[in-house]
């Protein structure tokens, strides 16, 4: 019959899994917490803009009208 | 050594359980928050075009504010030839009868935004208007705000005859009918001699200003 791995070994192991998960958690959040810190230069980029000046012009000569009146009787 | 119980790898393996959901929960939580690029549309490094787009009128236009000259209906005294009806006194001429007085002139205003000339044309002479032997219509133009036509042709004032044909008022010189708020309105006045024979009825005449940019 083989020898069983001895519990010592196993929660040697365990410890060890809990390091590497709350490493692995830790290190997870600094990447995150990284990008938050640069959103702009990460997702924008370069950004060209161009001002576009239209000028309407209505400049038919115009005319406009009073009325002078009076009746006779 | 003595070996660990089972017991206490148990409270082991469920704290290991529970730090690393805790972690996951954590991290998916902090990852909903953050803008991937894709799902946004916008490309790392990609340019981007905005337009701002500016729109600026430029307008010619003028209006009478002061459209009508109105003095009702009346007669001419009888045995006099003929009476003065004008658009400033408060008074109707000595030999009229019956008209309404009139204390205020056409008003005329460059409600656009830029200069223009302005000239003044009637829709009918005094014979067409009034009728009659030796009728007389006319005409004069004032600056009823400071300096609006430095452009000025004519003398603040001179009277002008009625006449279907143009007459200028503000040439381009000085830059004519000015739209400088506060120096953008004219007054016209005008006067008429009815005769003693013209005929009855109704009297109506015109006056049309034209503008065009300098």
């Amino acid at each position: 019959m083989t020898k069983d791995i001895p519990k010592a070994t196993i929660a040697v192991l365990l410890v060890l899994t809990i390091l590497v998960s709350i490493i692995g958690t830790w290190t997870v959040l600094e990447s995150i917490s990284i990008k938050e810190a640069t959103p702009a230069e990460k997702i924008i980029g370069k950004v060209d803009s161009n001002i576009k000046l239209s000028i309407e012009e209505k400049l038919e000569p115009v005319e406009t009208s009073a009325n002078i009146r009076f009746e006779i009787k | 050594m003595e070996e660990i119980s089972n017991k206490t790898l148990a409270i082991l393996l469920i704290a290991a359980i529970v730090i690393s959901l805790g972690g996951t929960l954590i991290s998916l939580n902090r990852l909903a928050r953050i803008k991937v690029p894709i799902v946004t549309g916008f490309l790392p490094g990609a340019p981007e075009q905005a337009i701002v787009q500016l729109e600026i009128t430029s307008l010619v236009q003028i209006n009478f504010t002061t459209d009508t000259i109105d003095w009702g209906s009346g007669t001419v005294a009888t045995d006099k030839n003929f009476c003065v009806l004008n658009s400033y006194d408060a008074a109707i001429g000595a030999n009229c009868t019956s008209f309404t007085a009139n204390t205020a002139g056409l008003v005329l205003e460059n409600v656009g935004n830029r200069n223009v000339t302005l000239n003044i044309t009637m829709q009918k002479t005094a014979a067409n208007f009034i009728t009659g032997t030796g009728p007389v219509c006319k005409w004069n133009m004032s600056n009823l705000e400071s300096n609006s036509c430095p452009g000025i042709a004519l003398t603040p004032g001179a009277w002008q005859t009625c006449a279907t044909t143009a007459v200028v008022v503000c040439n381009s010189t000085g830059n004519g009918f000015l739209s400088t708020d506060g120096n953008d309105t004219l007054n016209f006045d005008v006067l008429v001699q009815i005769p003693g024979d013209a005929a009855p009825g109704a009297k109506s005449n015109v006056m049309t200003a034209s503008a065009a940019l300098i």
